[in-house]
């Protein structure tokens, strides 16, 4: 047993007591902690929190308030979903679920509940979803236009998502838009909505690309274009 | 349990209906459809002027209500474009493929619901 003299080491133990207990507090956040959060603030009442989701007729589809959350984790890049919940910014020009002008507004959280709140939804991955079939690594300038011509022309992905063009930022509005995406979205997760966005959002306006039988894009080009977008 | 003929009147009413009734149970009206997923660049009343018409496009959504454009396809042809997207018939890829999204019948549907929506004494049947 350690016998403690009055001096200089028990000052030092104090000293790391009191450490040790001003950082509980933050060594307690986590998913646990967020999932209170989220339920106390009634968060629920608009993200569905487990799926997949099922589809429902699309003339109940803009009931809907909000997205499907139940796969966050895998979508989202953890530093930009807590600054998000912080201080949140509309990622489309019409509201959520219909193609009427204007923004949702969504509650933003302080510092504290943002990452616990984040800490929670990081902590929901979709099982399914494999890592690392597509690289997170920034495009060279040959690879770029060659993967742009898939967003711009093969399928005009712009037609429906703002993107950040040498012009400014151009595109149509329905659909999220993909200004800054790079630091908002995990170009694996990316990929896997691309082939599969029925899983994801069965409920959503996108035409369905990857393993179907019309296929616009090889699996190789999906790849290049969830890059694409990852460097956005 | 032995069928009167009452009862199989109603077998046989039920087994029509099942067949009638779509497999999923999500299969919409062709108004539906239209209102959910090509309003969005055509605009409800198929002039192309909808939400994502912006002008930086390539080219401006189809106006469906113009005959002199809708002479252009067949029927057929219209099925082939939402199925496969427009560059099957020398369209622009704006128009992008739906086929694996809506069932068969439901493209059929919308194909007639597109039809319906020029405007004029010279649209094609």
């Amino acid at each position: 047993m350690i016998a403690f003299k009055k001096g200089p080491l028990l000052k030092w133990w104090g000293a790391v007591l009191v450490l040790g207990c001003v950082h509980a507090p933050l060594a307690a956040a986590g998913p646990a902690q967020g999932k209170q959060l989220f339920e106390a603030k009634n968060c629920g009442a608009c993200h569905q929190m487990s799926g997949p989701v099922e589809a429902v007729p699309v003339a109940q589809r803009s009931k809907i308030k909000g997205p499907p959350l139940w796969f966050a984790g895998s979508k989202f890049k953890n530093e930009w979903l807590i600054a998000w919940l912080e201080k949140p910014t509309a990622l489309y020009r019409v509201k959520y679920g219909t193609l009427e002008q204007g923004a949702n507004s969504h509650p933003a959280l302080s510092k504290a509940d943002a990452q616990e709140v984040g800490a929670y939804l990081m902590s929901l991955t979709d099982p399914a979803l494999k890592a690392g079939a597509v690289t997170a690594e920034k495009l060279n300038r040959r690879k770029m236009l060659e993967a742009e011509k898939l967003f711009t022309k093969k399928q005009v992905c712009f037609g429906c998502h703002q993107y950040a063009s040498k012009q400014g930022d151009i595109g149509g509005f329905s659909g999220p838009s993909l200004v800054g995406a790079g630091n908002r979205l995990q170009a694996d997760w990316v990929h896997a909505l691309l082939k599969d966005n029925v899983r994801y959002y069965p409920n959503a306006r996108m035409p369905v690309y990857g393993n179907q039988a019309f296929e616009a894009f090889t699996d190789e080009e999906l790849k290049l274009l969830s890059q694409y977008i990852g460097n956005l | 349990m032995a069928l009167t003929r009452n009862n199989l009147k109603t077998s046989a009413l039920l087994a029509v209906l099942v067949l009638v009734a779509p497999a999923s149970g999500l299969a919409a009206s062709a108004k539906e459809n239209f209102e959910w997923y090509c309003v969005q660049c055509h605009g409800s009343d198929g002039t192309g002027k909808g939400i994502n018409s912006v002008k930086e496009l390539p080219v401006g959504p189809m106006d469906l209500s113009n005959p002199k454009e809708m002479k252009k396809f067949t029927g057929e042809q219209i099925i082939q474009t939402l199925t496969r997207g427009g560059p099957v018939n020398t369209l622009d890829s704006l128009m992008p493929p739906w086929g694996n999204r809506l069932a068969k019948d439901e493209i059929k549907a919308l194909m007639q619901y597109v039809r319906s929506l020029c405007k004029g004494t010279d649209c094609p049947k």
